[in-house]
């Protein structure tokens, strides 16, 4: 995941090329073994184990390490362990560079220190995209101080869902606070009870149509209203999950059936919304939000 | 090998349920896409299993699923849900819901409770 960003970082800056970067991407992608496969490999878990695990990832906003802890499968010494093999990302990422001639060591700490400049991280903010985390990562790009903390764990879990449903890929950028948007079509669903959300997906046609695709297991083609109700669906199973963890803490919200728009539509709003840029496949997804506010369509 | 009626609003979920289905060897013998539609068809098509979605427009899927087993006591059905519906799944149970299916579908999971409904 570091690569995503300094990758990105270094393609802007025309310090990489196109291709070298989705090399690089590329080989990130394969050296990275998902955390179940390398259980099994391991011995420490059987397959059956694992892919229940899995099974219990899709009811449950959690790590596959935690539930399995849990079940008894494995300990927390062993999940660390796994964690280990999992791979640096920051380091793999960086002998790749080098491996592959396109940057010295020297070099990269020089582009590090300038994309931490241009993008005014923190030097804990790079640290959280260098650990590759996305729990970690996500609040790097929260930073607009009115952002209400229920919020921002709701743009943390459809982050996550993206990464876990859509694309492993995934890119953020800093949310913005908003009064009005003009989409040229958007996926959504309102949920209400103890406070109200209206939740949107639109962004570039490509972008749209790759959610699409990938989360209904079919190709779409065009933005239409089949495609917007794979999207729509998406964010049903993301807002059932958030719904899901508001429950332990005995607060009900109700999902609304969702709501399609596939011709230009404006938002406008007395009260906060937010717009998160979301990029997979290196293109922009964008998730719009309004909590407990007086929304307008048309 | 059992017969299915489909009653979801969303087609990305119908087409991927029955995908499913026909795939395990069931018959999917008709599509709803809300509780009264899938009353309806209920009614006409006989189904041994119905998979209702619970969030739906018109007549959500405990409406529906009130007015099968009212109708029909002995009628399995099988609430589809995302994740987290908690009062509507304690509101499906006291209705008569013969079992749940999380959203997004897990194929092999959803197989092994279908066949215990059928099995019923």
């Amino acid at each position: 995941m570091f690569g995503i960003y300094f990758g990105k970082y270094l393609l802007d800056k025309a310090v990489i090329t196109v291709d070298q970067y989705e090399e690089m991407l590329e080989e990130m992608k394969s050296a990275r073994l998902k955390m179940g496969l390398l259980a099994v490999v391991n011995g420490l878990m059987t397959e059956a184990q694992a892919e229940m695990v899995n099974q219990l990832q899709q009811m449950q906003d959690r790590r596959f390490g935690d539930i399995a802890v849990e079940k008894g499968y494995l300990t927390e010494e062993q999940v660390e362990s796994l964690l280990k093999k999992q791979g640096d990302q920051y380091l793999l990422f960086v002998q790749a560079l080098t491996d592959h001639g396109y940057l010295t060591l020297e070099e990269i700490q020089k582009e590090l220190k300038a994309y931490k400049k241009e993008e005014r991280f923190s030097a804990l903010d790079l640290d959280a995209i260098k650990s590759s985390d996305l729990d970690n990562i996500v609040p790097v790009f929260l930073k607009e101080s009115s952002i209400p903390p229920i919020m921002k764990d709701y743009i943390a879990l459809m982050a996550r869902s993206v990464n876990r449903f859509i694309d492993t890929d995934l890119r953020l950028e800093q949310a913005e606070k908003i009064n009005s948007i003009t989409v040229p079509f958007i996926a959504s669903q309102e949920l209400t009870g103890e406070f109200s959300y209206f939740v949107g997906i639109s962004g570039e046609k490509e972008a749209v149509l790759t959610a699409a695709s990938t989360f209904g297991r079919e190709e779409f083609e065009t933005i239409d209203m089949d495609t917007l109700d794979s999207v729509c669906e998406f964010i049903n199973c993301n807002n059932g999950l958030y719904a899901s963890k508001l429950s332990e803490e005995d607060i009900e919200l109700e999902l609304m059936p969702p709501a399609m728009y596939t011709e230009e539509t404006k938002i406008q709003t007395e009260g906060p919304m937010y717009k998160m840029p979301m990029y997979i496949s290196g293109k922009r997804l964008e998730l719009i939000i309004c909590l407990e506010a007086k929304w307008q369509i048309s | 090998m059992a017969n299915f009626l489909i009653v979801d609003d969303s087609r990305t979920s119908r087409k991927i349920l029955r995908g499913i289905l026909e795939e395990a060897g069931h018959t999917v013998l008709g599509e709803a896409t809300n509780g009264q539609e899938g009353y309806d068809r209920y009614v006409e098509l006989q189904p041994d299993v119905v998979t209702m979605d619970i969030t739906m427009p018109v007549l959500d899927g405990i409406g529906g699923l009130k007015k099968i087993k009212e109708a029909y006591p002995e009628a399995k059905v099988v609430m589809v849900t995302a994740a987290g519906q908690k009062s509507k799944m304690v509101e499906a149970v006291e209705s008569g819901a013969d079992e749940f299916i999380p959203k997004p579908f897990d194929a092999e999971q959803l197989i092994s409770t279908l066949t215990k409904v059928i099995e019923k």
